[in-house]
């Protein structure tokens, strides 16, 4: 197998260019925005909008993840797309600039940037122990494309064409009359010209001075200024002055730096850029999972199994998560077991308990598994799914209830139709407008027709009768918590009509009993 | 750098503080206290209330601070000295605040804000070096560790050679003579360019009457020089370098720069806190009314015990010393007092109250002698007489705020209670502090509560819980009340039955 693409290994898979219809019920939209933005200057987006389709593809992915886990390829990546990024500036700006010498100059510093990111990848690379497919045969493939380049003569070219730049500083000296600038002479070969007041020498850096004065800890390229005149695409009057007068007093220096460019029109690999592009959709996912890891909550690699086995520890829902980050709420998380075929979740229990943030963790997490990422949750095992199929409650609150249910039904009539085999279904609330009889039947029917399409799935629903458990249909039943004053507890506190009364009904309000102080202050 | 005279190695900043402030300031009359220590400044004033209400919690930190007191009593001049230049650099670096904020939003003042930022860091360099000088003219005569510890820091800080490397920004102000290497990169722009040094004229006119005949020869024979003069584009892109030349020295200075403003913002506290201590204690010697160095015991210590120990701010209102009250509590962790009414109770709490609190940020307190625990946090749950009835709003509000405080309460800190749980009936009441003491017995919370709730005092007494002691207010056989309190049985003596006396005479 030749090296292809980092996320879709050698196959040609069907890319998405929207988001999913159930991207917005399961907040993986507002997620997305989080997750994106570790890739500022990519477009990773529509990589979030297909699934791989394939357990192979699947652990091409989560072996990928695996290898990233070392902090030394994740920055050798991060460096190599850093230099990349450079190398297109610059060549952007021989595009756009006029002045000949100008644009080879630009050419010349783009293509050595470019030779300066893949060879130290290659060679970070070759420092990692590496054992996913989608790493090994990239380097494979970086070996070729160097020394193809190699032997073209590309490096050497480079070499003596950057050597102007490399080699040559000058003095410039300004005071309240005259600029004056002059090739800097070699320090220790020219006696005349080295002046002996080491202040005012040109070996001098007062930046460096200073910085050890103020104990200030500046990075080297701190040491000098640069970006003096913004405008890149054009000299700046100062600069066109001296080079002029540099110009004028030694012919022969700007020679060497105009045939380059001719000799080498196309130099980058293809594969390699679209790399530099592809493999954001890692970076930018492992930044988001160690923020979020920080925050307190656990990812895991999914564990897609052949057997129908469906459970996992743990899951969370991630966007609630990353809504209350600045708080210190405390996101509460599930454990869940399907039996070994299709079946239902039917969630029943009291308004506010956490139903649809159950349903929404498990949308998630089905979701992070089937694209290779990291799952929120503490482990997790899973069939393969087809796809995701959400039906969430809509907010539109104006229409009669008549118009509420038709919508309803228009929603989930395409899901039911498309007839998708083995996928991962969540109702929410449907049917809230019908009544009770009404809604049973109703609510039976679309689970039976996604058991029978051996689907998997999760039903929110207020009806009782629903969750009546059958080998296919599992209740769960949303527990309100009664945990430390923090948190809202919905204890009913019957207030005696004899006895202490209201000062009785307070202390317990207030968690003044000698038990509860205990309790609080351990 | 920092000036660390609150803390060994820190400031006050973050520093966890009383999580109830207002209510003990507005329960202990604390602000007579702020008062006397800000004599009118109100940054003193500002700052005295937020230093007396973060607790320290060794007693190696509380030793610290007297240290320090000790040194500025003794030298009260250099103290004032030392006020000064905080005074004087709060007022600078307020105006550099000002004009940086001002300019924040727009771009063409760029110039103002280098200079600004130049002048700023010159008259910061200069304060530091003053308050150098002015430790130094004493440092003999210094005992405290913080004091030496400063000084020591300033000396090796290379306050007068930065001092001379700011002179030189002058160039940029005045005008000079700059020096660079520099490479010439992709796009051939100017690139890498080292900066070799710069300086303002008279440097310069030393070094022409060296170099004479080289310049001369750069200029007409090589042609390597051109002139500025009547060039008005070379001048404005000489000015355009010489900017970012500048905005990229101070980016070196910008650090050192944060760390003089977070300097003198904690040397200002610093300063502001002891000067209020030492007007504080200028005060009482005015007055002859004593205070005490107390001798703290660390955290989870049960002793307890003071001779002549006054109410403060009632001392500071009457200018003379109120009635004092000597005792000694040994392994003691709940105070019960009880007895009548006007008896002196609430005001023995609160005087016990002001020195825990005053010990605790370092101060000397209102007694002859004080030894006490350090508490982690210290709670006032005081009735508030003026509005006291019997509602179930009130006792609401009471049982809500000491829920508050219990959040936040943990093992070894000190609940100072007065009449609490008072807003219903004795019976209600009782039973509801019974439970409250004893979960805080239970949970090593040391407690002192006055109180009016006979069957909760009465049954507490019966029990005889270890580690709790009884007080009553001492009242003669005449009905007449001294004010102090004595080690007793709970009295159920009410101001009631006096009263029947007087009407029986």
């Amino acid at each position: 197998m030749e090296f292809k693409s980092i996320l879709y290994a050698d196959t040609n898979p069907e890319i998405n260019k929207i988001a999913p219809a159930f991207f917005q019920d399961l907040q993986l939209d507002y997620l997305l925005g989080l997750i994106e933005r570790s890739a500022k200057d990519y477009d990773i987006r529509q990589y979030y909008y297909s699934f791989p389709g394939s357990v192979d593809l699947i652990k091409y992915r989560q072996n990928v993840f695996s290898d990233l886990s070392n902090v030394q390829l994740k920055t050798a990546i991060k460096t190599f797309c850093l230099t990349m990024q450079k190398s297109r500036a610059a060549l952007d700006l021989c595009n756009q600039s006029e002045g000949a010498v100008q644009s080879a100059s630009f050419y010349i510093e783009a293509a050595d940037l470019y030779w300066h990111a893949v060879t130290s990848f290659l060679n970070d690379l070759s420092e990692c122990s590496l054992s996913a497919d989608g790493f090994t045969l990239l380097v494979k493939h970086l070996e070729k494309h160097i020394h193809d380049l190699r032997e073209a003569g590309f490096e050497q070219a480079i070499l003596s064409a950057n050597d102007f730049f490399a080699s040559k500083r000058f003095k410039l000296h300004i005071d309240n009359e005259y600029v004056t600038i002059t090739e800097a002479a070699d320090e220790e070969n020219n006696e005349e010209d080295s002046d002996k007041d080491a202040d005012l020498s040109t070996s001098r850096n007062y930046l460096k001075d200073l910085a050890s004065l103020l104990s200030f800890g500046a990075e080297e390229e701190d040491f000098t200024v640069n970006d003096i005149f913004p405008n890149i695409l054009e000299p700046s009057y100062m600069e066109s002055v001296l080079m002029n007068t540099l110009m004028k007093n030694n012919k022969a220096l700007f020679k060497d730096i105009r045939s380059f460019q001719s000799k080498f029109p196309d130099y980058q690999s293809k594969l390699i850029l679209n790399f530099e592009k592809e493999v954001q959709f890692y970076i930018s996912f492992i930044e988001f999972k160690e923020k979020t890891q920080a925050l307190g909550y656990p990812f895991c690699t999914a564990n897609i199994s052949d057997t129908g086995c469906f459970s996992g520890s743990d899951v969370y829902d991630l966007a609630l998560v990353w809504k209350n980050s600045s708080s210190d709420y405390n996101v509460v998380s599930n454990n869940f077991k399907y039996n070994g075929s299709a079946s239902f979740f039917v969630v029943t229990g009291p308004n506010q308990g956490g139903k649809t943030t159950f349903a929404r963790s498990l949308g998630q997490a089905v979701y992070f598994s089937m694209m290779g990422l990291y799952t929120n949750a503490s482990s997790i095992s899973l069939p393969l799914f087809n796809g995701i199929m959400t039906h969430f409650e809509a907010e539109e609150v104006l229409q009669s209830n008549s118009g509420k249910l038709k919508e309803e039904l228009n929603r989930l009539a395409p899901m039911m139709k498309q007839e998708k085999r083995n996928s991962f279904v969540i109702l929410n609330e449907l049917f809230t407008t019908a009544t009770t009889h009404d809604a049973l039947i109703m609510g039976r029917k679309v689970m039976e027709h996604f058991l029978s399409r051996d689907c998997y799935g999760i039903y929110v629903t207020h009806i009782q009768e629903l969750a009546e458990e059958t080998d296919s249909i599992i209740s769960l039943v949303a527990q309100l918590e009664d945990g430390s004053n923090h948190k809202r507890t919905f204890r009913m506190i019957n207030a005696k009509a004899q006895g202490y009364g209201y000062s009785d009904y307070l202390v317990s309000e207030f968690n003044l009993n000698y038990e509860d102080i205990i309790r609080r202050l351990s | 750098m920092d000036s660390f005279l609150l803390y060994k190695d820190s400031s006050a900043d973050g520093k966890r503080g009383y999580s109830h402030r207002s209510d003990i300031i507005k329960d202990l009359n604390l602000d007579i206290l702020f008062k006397t220590m800000a004599r009118e400044d109100i940054f003193v004033a500002e700052k005295a209330r937020r230093i007396t209400m973060i607790p320290l919690e060794t007693p190696e930190e509380i030793r610290y601070r007297q240290e320090i007191i000790k040194d500025f009593l003794n030298h009260q001049d250099i103290i004032s000295e030392l006020y000064s230049c905080a005074e004087r650099q709060l007022k600078a670096l307020r105006q550099y605040k000002e004009v940086t904020e001002n300019n924040r939003t727009r771009t063409t003042n760029r110039t103002s804000e280098i200079i600004e930022t130049l002048n700023y860091l010159n008259s910061g360099q200069m304060e530091l070096i003053k308050i150098r000088d002015i430790l130094r003219s004493s440092s003999v005569f210094f005992r405290s560790e913080g004091l030496k510890n400063l000084l020591a820091r300033l000396e090796s800080a290379h306050l007068d050679q930065i001092a001379e490397r700011l002179k030189e920004t002058d160039y940029f102000i005045t005008g000079g003579e700059i020096q660079y290497t520099l490479q010439f990169g992709g796009g051939l722009k100017i690139c890498n360019a080292t900066i070799n040094y710069f300086t303002d004229k008279t440097f310069s006119k030393r070094r022409t009457s060296q170099k004479g005949w080289k310049n001369l020869y750069n200029k007409y024979v090589k042609k390597d020089s051109i002139s500025l003069t009547g060039n008005e584009t070379l001048r404005s892109d000489v000015s355009r370098l010489s900017e970012v030349t500048i905005l990229h020295v101070l980016k070196f200075y910008r650090p050192y720069l944060t760390d003089m403003i977070h300097f003198f913002d904690h040397f200002a506290e610093e300063i502001a806190f002891y000067m209020g201590v030492i007007r504080f204690m200028t005060r009482m010697d005015e007055l002859h009314i004593p205070l005490a160095m107390p001798k703290p015991l660390p955290i989870g210590s049960k002793d307890t015990s003071f001779v002549n120990i006054y109410e403060l701010s009632m001392a500071i209102y009457l200018q003379m010393l109120p009635v004092v009250n000597s005792l000694s509590f040994t392994d003691n962790q709940l105070t019960i007092i009880t007895g009548a009414n006007q008896g002196g109770k609430s005001t023995f709490l609160r005087s016990y109250g002001i020195a825990q609190i005053m010990m605790q940020c370092g101060m000397p307190v209102p007694a002859i002698s004080f030894s006490a625990p350090i508490y982690t946090q210290i709670f006032t749950h005081f009735t508030r007489r003026e509005d006291e009835q019997l509602n179930s709003g009130r006792l609401r509000e009471e049982l809500s705020r000491i829920s508050r405080m219990i959040d936040n309460a943990s093992k070894n800190c000190l609940f100072l209670l007065n009449e609490s749980f008072a807003s219903t009936t004795e019976k209600e009441g009782s039973r509801i502090a019974d439970g409250i003491l004893r979960a805080f017995y239970e949970k090593d919370i040391s407690t002192m509560m006055v109180t009016h709730l006979f069957q909760l005092a009465e049954s507490l007494y019966n029990e005889q819980l270890p580690h709790t002691t009884f007080l009553v207010a001492e009242r003669k056989d005449d009905g007449a009340r001294t004010f102090r309190m004595i080690p007793g049985a709970p009295s159920s003596t009410s101001y009631g039955t006096d009263l029947f006396k007087i009407l029986e005479d």
